[in-house]
This record gives C-alpha cells, structure tokens and sequence, in this order.
C-alpha cells in the first residue's frame, strides 16, 4: 500500500479522534445565573475615559463614575450624587463646589480624594480629546481639602449638568492618569464604579467583574460578572438569544421585532432616549436659500408616516428640536404639518421658477430608516413639481461634501444627541453661524439667533428658567426659517432575555447599568 | 535554481511597491476624509484639522506619498483609525486567525478530495463515481454563506452540539488564559497544556472548516478524477500493471504522482483566494480574521488598514505563488533540466 496513502489514514483517524474527543468533552451548558452577556457588533477602541466618545461607553458606564448622575425620571431635580455627596454654586454663578464621598477607593487601591479628581478633569480637559469642550467654561480646577473639589469657570455655566456627562466627566485614578492613553488602550481600567475590567480579549471579549468594594454596596442576587461578547452579525446574535446564550442583543433589525415580541422567553422595551433625527436644509443654495421654498418642504414631509409605518415604535413625531425627554421641550412650539396643499402654495409663492424645482437630499445609506424616509419625500415631493435626486453615502462621505459649499446639497440626514444633558446642544451644535462649516450644514447664519442661544447657555447655570424663554425663542426662529425638516425624537430599542430585571435605560448614558440587573428566580 | 528565486523575489517587490501605490492613490482619491471616524461621533472642526495634521493629510499627496513609502519600507504602516493601533500588529493578529482557519480548510478539502478523486477516476462510470461528480458540482454551487447558516442551524441550533461563532468559549477563554505565541488556537492552546481550551477551539473550528472547505474539496475531486483517468490510460501505467503490481500502489504511487502538478497549481490558487476570500465564512461565524477587518477598514474608510490589508493578501498571494513554482520545479524533473 502506498505510503502516502498510509499517512492520510492515519492523519485521518487522529483527527476524527481529536474531534469526537473535543465534542465529548463540551463542558454542559449550563449558564451561571450571576453572569450575563452582551452581544455587541464592535470592540472597544478607546479604554482611556478621556478620550473615549464613541460606542465604549457602554462599557465605560460600568467601570468609572461621574461627580453627579442624570437620572431622566426625577423630572424638576433630575442631578443626583455619584461621586459627589452635594454640590453647590456661588452667588455669581462662577464657582462650584463638590463635597467628594469618602471613602471610595478605585480599583487600583488608589483612594478617590478632590486632589485625584482635579488631576482626571484636568488631564482631560488638557488632553482635548473626545468630548471635552463640554469644559470649554473651566478657567480652574482646585482641590480645596481632601474632599472638596472647587471648579472656576470663566462665565456662568452648568457644571453640575456637565459633570454628569457620560463623555469627559468620569474621574479615573490618578496613577492611571498618569500612566498615559498608552497603558489604557492595553485594555487598561481604573475607576470607582461598580465593576472592574478583568479581560479584555480583542476582537473577541470584554469581561467585567463586580467589585466587592464599591461604595454602594451590593445584594445577594447583584450580577457577578459582565460579558461583553464581540458578535458583527444580527442573525447570529439573534440565534444566540434564541439559544440563550446571550442576555442582550445590540443589531435589532426591524422585520424581527415583532416575532421577539410575541415571544415569552424575550422582552422588548422602548425608551425615550435623547437622539432624534431630522434632514438639515441648505440655506445658502439655490434654491432652498428661498425661504418659502425650504418652508414648503416642511409641508410636504409626511410626518405621521414616517414616524409610524417606517419607524415602527421606535421614534415619535418631533416637536422642534429639543426632543420630548429633555428639560427645555417645546411642548406648545407650532410645527408645520403635512399638508401638500399648502407646500404648493408657498411654492408658488417663492421665488423659484419652475425649471428650478429641483433639489439633492444626502443621507446615510446604511440606514433603511433614512432611505425609505427620503424615498417617501422625493415621492410626495414629486406630486407638487419638485425633482429629488437622492445622493446615499457612507457618513464620512455624505458630510464632507456637505461642509464643502461647492458639494453640499440641498438636504442631509442628521441623528444628533447632546454630549451633556442640555438643549443648547443642538442649538449651538447644528444652527449657530460656523465659518467653516461643521455641523451646522443648514449653513444657518442669523445672528440674531446666535444672540438668544448664547443668552441662553450663560443662563442655564443660575436660572433655568430664564434659559428655556431664550431657547424656545430661538427654536420659533428656526421653524420660522425652516432650517430643516425636524420630524422623529428617537426611542432606544433593547432587546433582553425575560428572565432579567432591572434593566433601567437611561438616556443620559448609553448603557446598561448592570449593578441595577437582576436575574427573575426560575 | 537560485538564479530563478531571486529573480522571482525581486519581481515580487516590484508587485507589492505597484500594489500599495495603486491602493495609496485610490484610497486617497476616493470621497471621505477618514479623520471623523476616528474621532467619534461629534469631533469639533479643530479636532478635525488637528487630526488632518497630525496624519498629514493636509499635505500635498506626492508628498504624502513620500512619506508612507518611507514609513512603509520600514514596515510600518501607520496606525489604522479604527482601532488606534499599528497596522502591522493588527493584520498579524487577525492573519493568524485567519491563517488558522484557512490551513485547516485546505488540509481537510484535501484529505477528503484527494481519496474520493482516485476512487471516482478507478471506478468510472459506476455509481459511485456519479455520486461524487454530482456531489462536486453541488457542493460548488451551494452559496457559501448558506452553507453556513445551514451548518450553524442544524449543528448548533437543532443538536444543539457546537458552537454558533467565535473562535474559542468566553468561559475557557477567562478561566484559563493561554499565550498566544503562534496565534494558532490549535497550537498554543497545546503549547501551555490547556487541553479544555484546545477541546473548545476545535469545537469552533468544525463549523467554519467545514463551510470553507467544502467548495474547494470539490475542485480537488474533479481535478484529481480528470487528471487521473487521463493518467491511467498512459502507458506506463500499462507496463506497471503488465509488472504485476499491487492496484492501489499503481493508483496511489505511480498514477497520483501525475495529478500533482495540476494538484499544485490548485491548492495554490485556493489557498491565496481563501486567505482574502474567507470573509462570507468569517462574517458567518464571527471568526476574528482578516476579513472582517477589511470590511471594517474599507466602510470606514480606514486609509492605514486598507493599504495594510490589501499588502498582507497580495504578498500572501505572491509568496504562495513562488512557492508553487518552486515546488513544480521539485516535481517535475523536465523542468529542472530546462
């Protein structure tokens, strides 16, 4: 018999061995009941809290703290202590002063003191990555005792709002500040919250595991350890689910919802969350720089629709710009409706002739939601006489030819959310004049409106009030000027095995508080 | 033979400076700048331009140019936007996975091909031979990602049996932490005796070994069946068979040795289209590999990456290329002589 045929043989035989061997050996799958997993569809790419700004603060938001919690329910005081016992303000509003909780200690051992903190905002802030310009107030960080923390601002601003952002507010070790965004991106971690880092594997895992020490104390039935499993694909993270062998899953496609929801073993739960959508309108080019032209595509948007049969639960009608679940919502603001008589008629009325009737709308074209919105638009448009050429792009494309004025077209998506819990944020954000243009691509220049918003922002610290009066005066100028096309505040979907309670979203933070978790009895 | 190799390395530089030339300009001319992704979700202009500089994208691209071939004889190719870190730490990480994965592929298309090739060319025109050129053409023409799923239901959703992704069980993967020295699961995991974590990896390479394999072990039958009944009716087969010699030593010594070569050119091909091509499996079975990352770098925009990776696949592909010519030369003696 030939030799190499031997060989094969025998190679053969060894790996069907090696191979019933392993599957014989497939440890029971028996889930510990403490451990719950996460499928998420990417790794962490930045570990260092001051950097961070993106999807890894899902997992940031169990590991480090902030001085003050936003908690969304607490409707007239919705600030409560984190890290920071109490705070409070002097008369001009210039000076802030948080009373440190004692006897806190980070994961390193290293104990929280106001010398500690300074050292983390102000390594953030001078490092000006991620979101720190949320700061951009902070003339000086000083640490008054052992336990109280003293920030100066240069104007009025909200501190205590900004120090409850989930970006560029978490206080981390000072031995981990120093040691650099090096030794974080290692897959590094030292905070105050209720879990520590124990691995992190790339491409693969991050695994968190409850730490005993942690000031708030825990009960019998808290969740031991969090698995955050790297899975790209939505079927397979829907197989998982189905299989149980994940709690939550991040890639919910819409066409599945329904089937989870008439399934027991699965809960779907809508919250409000802080993000909402709208299509941003050129004003400078022709010829949406007509206001009654840009006016009549705010009629022509079928808003009921859209929000219902192609959001499908997940987004209600917009009012304006500041969305429902945020302090500063418009609730009385008139919008426009749709109502294509009426679109006609300002068309007619506008300045435009009617071979000039046409305009490009730019969204993200990975977004079904987007697509079938701008498809709708372009149709009903179409009844009125306007043409649509729809330009679908990745992001990064989309909105560079958009900040070029020579690329922009006459609308583009725009989901925006606010770093910090405040409206000002896509006051200033979106609509304040910007030369050159970043985020403002309705290339808004009123500066009579840059006038209200800034009144605004420098009374948001002393007298909230007074703040919302300048805002909603500033929101009518821009449904006056028809900036854009505002039309879903967006709910956060998430999907999660029955067997869980306790999962209490919060759309100040885009994460699963897990310490709040618990696992039902059977 | 010496003279052929360096000729053939030399002329594999040339390709490689060619390729990532090409990639640079293309990557460059394409809309999109890739800083906003790096960024996150709501960069400030000065972010933006600071970003731009620090890469020097604000420079004049001939100078760009300049600069990254620099960088790049030196082996480095920048840091990718996506994840923060080098190119080259990144793709090695991901190539072993994927080399990993493709090897085995190869080695089971193979043991499986080669035996039911010479069986279907012995027995032509039986039953059985039928039953394997059929099976050939099926298993070609199944979509691989539908293998997959197919695999993924019955195997782990009905049987409830393997894995449904990754490369390893989360549990084994925390409770016992193994060197990664090769980035080969399979040997690593023996190297530091975590016999469960090499049961666990097994278990995970089933599914995706199969599904890969599955197409190219169809191309190995047919190729070895058509090759052989060719062999067998030369006529030195006839003088071994007048000899008196054994069957299975006249198909499996003197007749298979004829197929090698076509063999060859085939398992090459393969295993250089594999290497790039195993993204749909990757994607399928969440396996960490070089193809999900290409997608990533390519959606993203991910200038660093996308060269990085498209180097990678075009070198694995040259090298594997030489390799196979080399080895011609090691089987077949007329071309020594000329």
């Amino acid at each position: 018999m030939g030799r190499l045929l031997k060989a094969f043989w025998i190679a053969g035989f060894l790996a069907i061995v090696i191979v019933c061997l392993s599957v014989a050996l497939a440890p029971d799958r028996v889930r510990d009941p403490n451990t719950v997993i996460y499928a998420t569809y990417g790794d962490i790419k930045d570990w260092d809290p001051a950097v961070a700004f993106s999807l890894e603060v899902m997992v940031l938001a169990n590991i480090y703290e902030p001085l003050v919690y936003y908690d969304h329910t607490r409707k007239d005081d919705p600030l409560e202590p984190a890290l920071a016992e109490s705070w409070s303000v002097s008369e001009d509003g210039l000076t802030w002063t948080f009373k440190l909780r004692e006897g806190v200690y980070f994961h390193d051992g290293e104990p929280l003191t106001a010398e500690a903190a300074r050292l983390s905002l102000t390594r953030t802030i001078e490092l000006a990555k991620g979101g720190f310009y949320i700061w951009d107030a902070v003339k000086e960080i000083r640490a008054i005792d052992n336990l109280r923390l003293e920030i100066e601002t240069k104007y009025p601003a909200p501190i205590d709002l900004i120090a409850s952002s989930q970006y560029a507010a978490y206080i981390y070790s000072p031995a981990a500040a120093n040691a650099g965004t090096d030794w974080f991106d290692e897959g590094n971690a030292a905070g105050t919250g209720p879990y520590y880092l124990r691995q992190w594997d790339r491409n693969q895992q991050v695994v968190l595991e409850r730490n005993e020490e942690h000031w708030a104390g825990w009960s019998d039935d808290s969740i031991d350890r969090v698995i955050y499993k790297i899975v790209r694909e939505s079927a397979t993270q829907v197989q998982l689910l189905l299989a149980g062998e994940t709690d939550f899953i991040s890639l919910i496609s819409v066409d599945l919802v329904s089937a989870f929801e008439e399934n027991p073993d699965i809960t779907v739960e809508y919250i409000p969350s802080w993000k909402n959508s709208q299509f941003l309108i050129n004003t400078q080019q022709w010829p949406t720089s007509d206001v009654n032209f840009r006016r009549a595509l705010t009629y022509a948007w079928d808003y009921q629709s859209v929000t219902e049969n192609i959001y499908a639960g997940s987004a209600e009608t917009a009012r304006g710009i500041i969305p429902a679940s945020l302090w500063g919502h418009d609730a009385a603001l008139e919008t426009p409706g749709f109502d294509l008589e009426k679109a006609q008629q300002l068309l007619d009325a506008s300045g435009v002739p009617q071979e000039d009737r046409k305009i490009s709308i730019a969204y993200i074209s990975s977004s079904e939601a987007y697509q079938n919105a701008a498809e709708l638009f372009q149709r009903n448009l179409s009844k009125i006489g306007v043409e649509v050429e729809l330009r679908p792009g990745p992001w990064g494309t989309i909105w560079d030819a958009a900040k070029n004025p020579n690329s922009a077209p006459n609308a583009i998506s725009m989901t925006w959310w606010p770093t910090y819990a405040t409206p000002s944020d896509w006051l200033t954000g979106l609509f304040q004049t910007e030369e050159p243009a970043n985020f403002n691509l309705s290339y808004y220049a009123n500066p009579a409106y840059d006038e209200l918003v800034q009144a605004g922002l420098r009374l948001e610290a002393m007298d909230r009030a007074a703040a919302i009066e300048k805002y909603q005066a500033a929101q009518r100028m821009l449904i006056k000027d028809a900036v854009a096309v505002f039309y879903a505040d967006l709910k956060e979907r998430i999907v999660h095995s029955a067997g869980l309670s306790g999962v209490n979203p919060n759309p100040a933070y885009n994460a699963i508080f897990f310490r709040e978790v618990r696992r039902k009895d059977g | 033979m010496v003279r052929i190799i360096v000729q053939r390395v030399l002329l594999m530089g040339l390709i490689l400076i060619g390729v990532i030339t090409v990639t640079f300009f293309l990557s460059r001319v394409l809309p999109g700048s890739p800083v906003e992704m790096m960024l996150g979700a709501k960069p400030t202009a000065e972010q933006i331009a600071k970003a731009e500089e620090e890469l020097g994208l604000n420079k004049p691209l001939v100078q760009q140019y300049g600069i990254f071939l620099k960088k790049a004889a030196q082996g480095n190719f920048g840091d990718s936007l996506i994840t923060g870190r080098p190119v080259t730490e990144d793709v090695y990480l991901r190539a072993t996975a994927t080399l990993e994965l493709v090897t085995l592929a190869l080695m089971l298309a193979l043991m499986v091909g080669l035996p039911l090739g010479v069986k279907a060319a012995v027995k032509k025109e039986t039953l059985l031979d039928h039953s394997v050129r059929m099976g050939s053409v099926a298993a070609v023409a199944i979509p691989v990602f539908f293998l997959g799923l197919l695999l993924q239901i019955f195997f782990a959703g009905v049987l409830n049996l393997l894995p449904l992704q990754g490369r390893i069980d989360s549990g084994v993967l925390l409770d016992s932490p193994f060197q990664r020295v090769t980035g080969f699961y399979l040997i690593d995991t023996l190297v530091a005796g975590e016999f469960g974590a090499f049961a666990s990896t097994v278990r995970h390479l089933l599914l995706p070994v199969i599904t890969l394999s599955l197409a190219s072990t169809a191309s190995i039958v047919r190729i070895t069946r058509s090759t052989m009944i060719e062999a067998m009716q030369q006529d030195y087969i006839q003088t071994v068979r007048a000899y008196g010699i054994e069957q299975t030593d006249i198909h499996y010594r003197y007749a298979l040795k004829a197929t090698l070569i076509p063999l060859l050119t085939v398992v090459g091909l393969t295993y250089g289209f594999m290497l790039g091509g195993s993204i749909i499996v990757e994607y399928v079975f969440d396996w960490p590999g070089v193809g999900g990352y290409m997608v990533q770098a390519l959606l993203n925009n991910d200038f660093p990456a996308v060269i990085g990776v498209t180097f990678f696949v075009a070198f694995a592909y040259l090298s594997i290329n030489l390799i196979v010519d080399l080895l011609y030369h090691v089987l077949d003696p007329r071309l020594r002589k000329s």
